[in-house]
C-alpha cells in the first residue's frame, strides 16, 4: 500500500507540473537551430533529390547564379555575368576571381566548374538529375575565370536551372579525393561550410572564415531532423528550436496568435487538384466532368479545412511561377452540376473510386469532395494507396480513372508545362491523357524561343485551352509556412520553401 | 554448452538464407519505383528509365537476385540507391542507438514487470493484485505512441528534465538521460506483459510442494517468494521475454519516430517508403541476425536457470 501512495502522489506531481507555464526557452547567440521534417540523405549536389538535403546544401555549395530572397528572379553568384549568343546555344560565364573552396581546397576555377557540369551529366556518377538541362551539348573553360556552355537547341530557362542544386559547383580536387565520402563532407565556396554529422540527429554548419563575398551572419547552423510532427511541435515550444516549418491548421492558428512568435505564409510551387482519366467512362463525356466542377464548394474547403494552410487556386501553376495565366474559374452550383448529369444521362447519379496517397494532406480533402458530390448524387469511395504506389500507377497504361493529388513546379514553367500538357507525355506524366494539336503546337514553341513576349502569349493560350478540358479540377496551392520565434531576425520565406538564412541573426 | 551453440549457430545458417530469398523477393513485390521516388512525379517515362537502366533495376529478377545473393556471400550489404552511402556504414550509424533502445527497453520491463508480477501473485485476489493487473491491461492496451507524447510533453517540454529530441550528444550521461523517456515507453507493453506472465508463473510456483515445505519450516515469506517460488517461475519469464524481444524492436520503428532518435526502426520505415531496396534488405538481415541471436541466448541460459534442461 505504502508503494501506491507513493505512486499516486509521482502521478499527481507530474499533472501539477505538467500544467504549470513552460520550460524557460532560451536561444543561443550566433546558433541558428531550424529543425527539418526528414534526416538528410546527401550533401552531394549533384546527387541530390530532397528538399531538405538542398536546405542545407545550399549554404555550403554555390551555383553560378542563384535567386534573389524571397523571389525567383534571379541574380549573379559565382558567375558575375554572363551573355547568350543570338541563336540561343551558345552561353558564356564570367566567374568571381576571388572566390575559395572551404578547408584550404584552392581557388575556384573555370575547370571546377568544367568538372561539375561534366561530373552531372557523365555516365559515371549515374546522377537522378542528369538531364536537367536537356539540350545540354557540352563546356569548355576559355579563362581561368570563364566557361563557354553550349547546347544543342536553345533553353530559355537556363538560368533558372543553373540555380538549382544539381548545378552547384564542387571542387575538382575534393571530389576526387574523397570519392562517395565527398557526399557527407562536401566542399565548397559558400559562406557556411560542414561542421559535422550526427546521423540521423544533426548537422551542424559553421561560419566559413574566408568568405569571398558577404561574410555569414550567423557562427553556427543546427539542422534537426524530427519526423513526427507533434514532437517537432513539442520541441519547437520547448524552445529547443528556433523555427520549424507549419502543416496543422490548429497549430498555425495557435502560433498565429502567439506574440512572441513569428509566421511567415506564401503560397508554395504546389497545385492541388483532382484528376480524371478522359478516355474512360464516365469521365469520357465532358458533360460529366463539367458537373463535378458545379458540385464542389472549393472555397468553403479552403476557408473551413485548410484554414490558412493553402491559398485557393487561379491558376494551373502557383503564383510565382513565371507566365502563369490565371484561368481557374469556377463557379458553386449544384443545381446547374445535376442539370447536367441528367444532360450526361446520368439522372441517378454514378458511384466511382477516387484514389488518393494515404496521408492527411489528400485523404483530408478527399473527404470534403466526396461529402460534396454526394448532394449532387455523385458516390464516392475514398480509396487511400501508398503514395510510391499511387505515382507509380498513376503514370503507367493503367492510371487512375478519378484521383486527388498534388504537383509540384519549378519556378519557370518550362519542365512541367511539356510533362502536363504535351500529348506525348501521355501516360506518364499527362495523367488525363489530354491529346491536343494546338496545345502541342504552342506548348512546343515557347519551349524553343528565347522571346518571353512570345512565350508568355502562348503558354497562356495553352493554359486556357488546357484549363477547359475540365481533365482536372485544381482545387488550391498549398502554403509554405515557417514559424521562428521572435529572437530569429530577418528570416525570408518563400514559396520553395528552401530556408535561406542569408541574412538571419540571433538577437535574445 | 558451446556444442549447443555450435549447434544453434549451424542451424542458424538456412534460417538466415531464408530470410534474404524472403527478404529479396518480398521487397521486389511492392508495388512502386526507388526511381519514381528519386525523380517525383515530374518525371518523364524516358529519363525513369534511364536511370532505373543506370542503377541495374531493368535486369531480370534472377539476375539482380544472383548479384544479390553473391554480394551478401562475400559479406557485402551493397550501396542505397538514394545516399549512395554502403548499407553497411548506415546501419553501423544506427545500430548503437537501437540496441540501446531495446536493451532499456528490455530492462524496463524487466525492472517493472517482475515485481509487478510477484507483489500480485503474492497477495493475489487483494486489491493490489487487482491494481496490478488493471496497470498491465492498461500498458497492452495504451498505444505507445500516445504514452510516448505524453512522457516527452511532461517530462521533457514542459519539466525539461530530459531531452525533447535526439540520442544525447555523446557521453555516457547524456546518452542514458536521452535514453529514460524512450526506454519507458518501449518498455510498458513489455512490463504489462512480462506482469502477467510472473504472476501466472508464480501463483503456480507458489502452489508447489517446496513451498509448502519452506513455509512449514518457518522461513520468511518474503524468502520464500523471492528465493524459493521465483526463480523456479524465472524459465518462463525469460522465454517471454526472449520472445518479445521481437516485438521490441518493431515497437522501436515508432518509439524512434517520436523521440527523434537516430535507429533502425526509422532507417527501415524511410527505405521502405522510397523503396530503397538495398537498404531494406540489409536492415531486415540485420534483424533476423539479432532475433537468431537472442532466441539463442535465451536458450542457453535455460540450463543455468533450471539444472534439469540439460544443454
Amino acid at each position: 500500500m505504502h508503494r501506491l501512495r507513493q505512486t499516486a502522489a509521482a502521478l499527481a506531481a507530474i499533472v501539477t507540473f505538467a500544467t504549470v507555464g513552460t520550460a524557460a526557452a532560451a536561444p543561443t547567440p550566433g546558433e541558428l537551430k531550424v529543425g527539418v521534417v526528414a534526416d538528410i540523405s546527401t550533401l552531394d549536389p549533384q546527387l541530390m533529390t530532397n528538399i531538405t538535403d538542398a536546405s542545407v546544401s545550399q549554404n555550403i555549395n554555390e551555383g553560378l547564379v542563384r535567386f534573389k530572397l524571397g523571389n525567383f528572379e534571379i541574380e549573379p553568384l559565382l558567375a558575375k555575368s554572363w551573355s547568350v549568343s543570338q541563336d540561343g546555344l551558345t552561353w558564356t560565364f564570367e566567374l568571381v576571381d576571388n572566390a575559395t573552396f572551404h578547408k584550404g581546397y584552392g581557388p575556384l576555377t573555370a575547370d571546377d566548374v568544367v568538372f561539375t557540369f561534366e561530373r552531372l551529366t557523365g555516365d559515371a556518377l549515374k546522377a537522378p538529375n542528369r538531364r536537367l538541362i536537356g539540350s545540354f551539348a557540352s563546356i569548355s573553360a576559355t579563362s581561368p575565370h570563364a566557361v563557354e556552355i553550349k547546347l544543342s537547341a536553345p533553353d530559355p530557362s537556363l538560368l533558372v536551372k543553373l540555380a538549382q542544386r544539381a548545378t552547384a559547383i564542387v571542387s575538382k580536387k575534393a571530389v576526387e579525393e574523397k570519392g562517395a565520402g565527398f557526399a557527407l563532407d562536401p566542399i565548397g565556396t559558400g559562406p557556411y561550410q560542414f561542421d559535422s554529422r550526427v546521423t540521423g540527429q544533426s548537422v551542424l554548419l559553421v561560419k566559413n572564415p574566408d568568405y569571398w563575398g558577404t561574410p555569414a551572419t550567423l557562427d553556427k547552423v543546427t539542422y534537426t531532423p524530427v519526423p513526427d510532427s507533434t514532437t517537432l511541435q513539442l520541441a519547437f515550444e520547448a524552445g529547443d528550436l528556433d523555427m520549424i516549418p507549419v502543416e496543422d491548421s490548429v497549430k498555425l492558428a495557435e502560433y498565429e496568435a502567439n506574440p512572441e512568435l513569428t509566421v511567415q505564409a506564401v503560397p508554395g510551387l504546389w497545385t492541388r487538384f483532382i484528376g480524371f482519366k478522359d478516355t474512360v467512362a464516365p469521365f469520357d463525356n465532358p458533360k460529366v466532368r463539367e458537373a463535378i466542377t458545379y458540385a464542389i464548394d472549393r472555397e468553403n474547403m479552403v476557408d473551413n479545412l485548410f484554414k490558412g494552410l493553402s491559398t485557393l487556386a487561379d491558376g494551373i501553376f502557383a503564383p510565382a511561377v513565371l507566365h502563369r495565366t490565371p484561368v481557374v474559374k469556377y463557379s458553386y452550383d449544384p443545381e446547374k452540376a445535376k442539370a447536367l448529369l441528367v444532360e450526361a444521362g446520368l439522372a441517378d447519379g454514378f458511384s466511382v473510386d477516387m484514389m488518393v496517397p494515404n496521408t492527411a494532406r489528400f485523404i483530408d480533402p478527399a473527404t470534403a469532395v466526396q461529402a460534396d458530390l454526394a448532394k449532387v448524387g455523385i458516390k464516392i469511395n475514398v480509396v487511400p494507396v501508398e503514395l510510391n504506389t499511387f505515382i507509380t500507377t498513376l503514370s503507367s497504361e493503367q492510371g487512375y480513372p478519378m484521383y486527388l493529388l498534388a504537383r509540384g513546379q519549378d519556378p519557370t514553367p518550362d519542365r512541367v508545362i511539356g510533362l502536363w500538357f504535351l500529348s506525348s507525355s501521355i501516360p506518364t506524366t499527362n495523367w488525363a491523357r489530354i491529346s491536343d494539336p494546338e496545345i502541342d503546337a504552342w506548348v512546343k514553341q515557347g519551349l524553343s524561343t528565347m522571346d518571353e513576349a512570345v512565350r508568355a502569349d502562348v503558354f497562356a493560350k495553352a493554359q486556357e485551352k488546357f484549363f477547359a478540358y475540365n481533365g482536372y479540377y485544381f482545387i488550391d496551392h498549398e502554403n509554405s509556412i515557417t514559424v521562428h520565434h521572435n529572437w530569429v531576425k530577418n528570416f525570408v520565406n518563400d514559396a520553395r520553401n528552401s530556408i535561406r538564412i542569408d541574412k538571419v541573426t540571433i538577437e535574445p | 554448452m558451446a556444442r549447443l551453440a555450435l549447434k544453434r549457430l549451424l542451424a542458424a545458417i538456412p534460417t538466415l538464407f531464408g530470410a534474404i530469398v524472403v527478404v529479396f523477393f518480398v521487397v521486389q513485390l511492392i508495388p512502386g519505383d526507388p526511381v519514381r521516388v528519386m525523380l517525383g512525379e515530374n518525371a518523364s517515362a524516358a529519363e525513369v528509365e534511364e536511370v532505373r537502366t543506370a542503377l541495374g533495376l531493368n535486369d531480370p529478377l534472377p539476375v539482380q537476385f544472383l548479384r544479390f545473393a553473391g554480394r551478401y556471400a562475400t559479406g557485402d550489404l551493397g550501396v542505397s540507391i538514394f545516399s549512395r552511402q554502403p548499407v553497411a556504414g548506415e546501419i553501423a550509424q544506427r545500430l548503437a542507438p537501437t540496441v540501446q533502445l531495446a536493451l532499456g527497453g528490455v530492462l524496463v520491463a524487466i525492472v517493472l514487470g517482475v515485481p509487478m508480477g510477484v507483489l500480485a501473485a503474492a497477495r493475489r485476489g487483494t486489491l493490489v493484485d487487482h491494481l496490478c493487473l488493471g496497470a498491465s491491461t492498461l500498458g497492452v492496451t495504451v498505444p505507445n505512441f500516445l504514452i510516448g507524447i505524453l512522457l516527452s510533453f511532461a517530462f521533457a517540454s514542459k519539466l525539461g528534465w530530459f531531452p525533447t529530441l535526439g540520442a544525447g550528444t555523446g557521453g555516457f550521461w547524456s546518452t542514458l538521460n536521452a535514453l529514460v523517456l524512450p526506454s519507458l515507453t518501449l518498455g510498458l507493453a513489455g512490463m504489462a506483459l512480462v506482469a502477467r506472465m510472473t504472476r501466472s508463473a508464480m501463483i503456480e510456483a507458489l502452489g508447489e510442494d517446496y513451498v509448502r515445505t519452506a513455509n512449514a519450516k518457518g522461513l520468511s515469506q518474503r524468502r520464500v517468494v523471492y528465493w524459493h517460488a521465483l526463480r523456479n517461475a524465472a524459465i518462463p519469464i525469460v522465454t517471454i521475454v526472449g520472445l518479445n524481444f521481437g516485438h521490441l524492436l518493431g515497437g522501436t520503428v515508432v518509439v524512434e519516430l517520436i523521440f527523434a532518435r537516430p535507429g533502425l526502426g526509422k532507417l527501415l520505415l524511410d527505405a521502405l517508403l522510397a523503396r530503397d531496396y538495398p537498404v531494406v534488405q540489409g536492415v531486415c538481415f540485420l534483424i533476423a541476425v539479432l532475433f537468431i541471436l537472442v532466441n539463442l541466448i535465451v536458450d542457453l541460459l535455460q540450463p543455468l536457470l533450471d539444472p534439469r534442461v540439460q544443454p
